[in-house]
């Protein structure tokens, strides 16, 4: 089992946005989570990377109780995430973006680092590291450009990049479709299809028709309670999704 | 050289030094503005506990340059603690919170520092090899003060290497903006804010340091240049680091020569330039970003 919750909730005062939720995603898999906005996707994914703790339940990754594990933690032990809004950095390069991965520091308790002042163009290893994921994610040639002059579909590639940099088992995609054109939605399918070969993936999304081409198990949500599973035909046939949300969007 | 031409580059000189200590503890400010959105009331205290640690070390060893050497490390410590353990527990709650307990620890350092110290004036002299004064083709001039300055500029400079040229400094830029992404990418953000917190009030610390031997050391001398380096820091552009230099020159040369014309409006000069410039340009000199 590569992660699973066990009842866990989130509460903001008196409202339950994520309710006694009991998942589990096998190694391997490519799986998403879909619902309406307001459903508690996102906020079951922040839960899973650590950005919000659950006021009940816990969380297991390969085993192990992760519920009290801050987010840095996590991204060590193999959790990558990506986010709803692209979360690069746009006044960097984008070589200098991966960089920031490929340091990862741990500032101040890697010392050694600081002592040495590191200069980012003598840092030799990292440096080799970013390359070839640049080469990886196809952006190599855009080595030097500033993140922010690239199109949506890059900028999203180039959070990836940012996030296989530090050698993920689990990736959390929060919406990586969204905004992108119908060609770079193509693109972007075949690329998480392609990744999916080496990454258990998980993917929160709000098109339908992305995820239910791309899965091989999807949840549903809502109002923050897990109320179907299964392969995309099972959750197709399911009565009380197609009712409430899917409706003729399937 | 006419007496008055003399007199106005020896008191631009001053006010440069001085706006030099300005900006050093303004530096700090605005770096711990920018990424922790925490407005640091505290931070004269520590420029005042900078001034009463070397003071305290000259009284055992009787060396300033050992003295300089200290104030840094031992303040970075205190820093450490002060957000470890009073500032940690507020984030991702109400502003408000952190702004009254650093208020709290201000308060609190100066009646420590009463009790420790005492509440007399104490003379600081600077070092013999840096007591004289050299002649700079139009007036002689303080050898300590160019040598504060030139400590200053090198500070500058090195703290903006840090920023701009380190692995360190480009995780701090990156938590500034992103601290969600940062935290994605394995990075403990909480270390992050120790560390720049640290390194803000060791710069308090050195400018108190560095600032005692023209001015008496005593418990509340962190008070007023608190609220000068927040006019700079306001001038400049929270969070902005060129903006905290720039700006504290500005207030430093703003004081230093009304201090010549009017001296009764040294001080309400600068609180004036303020106000008009936040009228006319309220985001400062550099907008908000480190």
């Amino acid at each position: 089992m590569m992660i699973k919750t066990e009842n866990a909730t989130i509460a903001f005062g008196g409202l339950k946005a994520v309710n006694r939720v009991n998942f589990e995603l096998e190694e391997g898999m490519l799986a998403s989570v879909i619902g309406p906005n307001g459903a508690g996707k996102t906020t079951f994914f922040n839960l899973l990377s650590g950005h919000y703790p659950p006021t009940e339940g816990r969380v297991f990754y390969q085993g192990e109780d992760i519920t009290e594990l801050p987010t840095h933690d996590r991204v060590m032990k193999g959790m990558g995430r990506t986010f709803q809004i692209t979360n690069i950095f746009p006044e960097l390069s984008v070589f200098d973006n991966i960089m920031i991965a490929a340091q990862r520091l741990n500032v101040p308790f890697q010392m050694s680092r600081l002592m040495t002042f590191m200069f980012l163009s003598k840092d030799r290893k990292s440096e080799e590291i970013a390359n070839n994921i640049l080469e990886e994610i196809g952006l190599a040639d855009q080595r030097d450009v500033m993140a922010d002059t690239l199109s949506h579909g890059l900028k999203q590639r180039l959070e990836i990049g940012m996030v296989l940099t530090l050698n993920p088992k689990l990736l959390l995609l929060d919406e990586t479709f969204a905004g992108l054109s119908a060609g770079e939605t193509k693109q972007q399918i075949e690329y998480v299809r392609k990744i999916s070969e080496k990454y258990t993936i998980l993917i929160v999304e709000h098109k339908m028709d992305v995820v239910m081409d791309l899965s091989e198990r999807v949840s549903v949500m809502h109002q923050g309670e897990l109320i179907a599973e299964g392969t995309p035909e099972e959750v197709r046939a399911d009565d009380f999704v197609q009712k409430v949300y899917l409706r003729e969007e399937i | 050289m006419t007496d008055f031409l003399i007199l106005l580059f020896g008191q631009l000189m001053n006010g440069f030094v001085f706006g030099m200590i300005l900006a050093l503890i303004a530096m700090g400010l605005s770096i711990i503005f920018g990424l922790m959105d925490i407005i640091n009331f505290a931070h004269g205290a520590y420029y005042t506990i900078g001034a009463y640690v070397a003071l305290t070390v000259m009284g055992f060893v009787d060396n300033f340059w050992i003295a300089l050497i200290v104030v840094p490390p031992a303040l970075m410590i205190i820093g450490f603690f002060v957000e470890f353990v009073f500032l940690r527990p507020l984030y991702g709650k109400n502003p408000v919170f952190s702004l009254l307990l650093n208020f709290g620890v201000m308060l609190g350092i100066v009646q420590v520092i009463r009790l420790v110290w005492g509440v007399a004036y104490r003379p600081f002299s600077p070092p013999d090899a840096l007591s004289g004064s050299v002649y700079l083709g139009f007036s002689h001039f303080s050898v300590y003060r160019i040598f504060v300055v030139s400590v200053c500029i090198g500070l500058a400079i090195l703290v903006w290497l840090l920023l701009k040229k380190t692995s360190v400094g480009m995780t701090v830029r990156a938590a500034v903006d992103k601290r969600d992404m940062v935290k994605a990418l394995g990075i403990n953000v909480s270390a992050v804010f120790t560390l720049v917190f640290g390194i803000g009030v060791a710069l308090a610390g050195l400018a108190g340091a560095l600032a005692a031997p023209f001015i008496a050391v005593f418990p509340e001398m962190g008070l007023q240049i608190l609220i000068e380096s927040f006019v700079g820091v306001v001038i400049g552009g929270l969070g902005s680091f060129r903006g905290a230099i720039v700006a504290g020159i500005i207030v430093g040369e703003i004081m230093a020569l009304t201090t010549l014309w009017y001296p009764e409006m040294s001080q309400v000069a600068v609180y004036v330039f303020m106000a008009v410039f936040l009228l006319t340009r309220p985001q400062g000199l550099f907008g908000s970003k480190i």
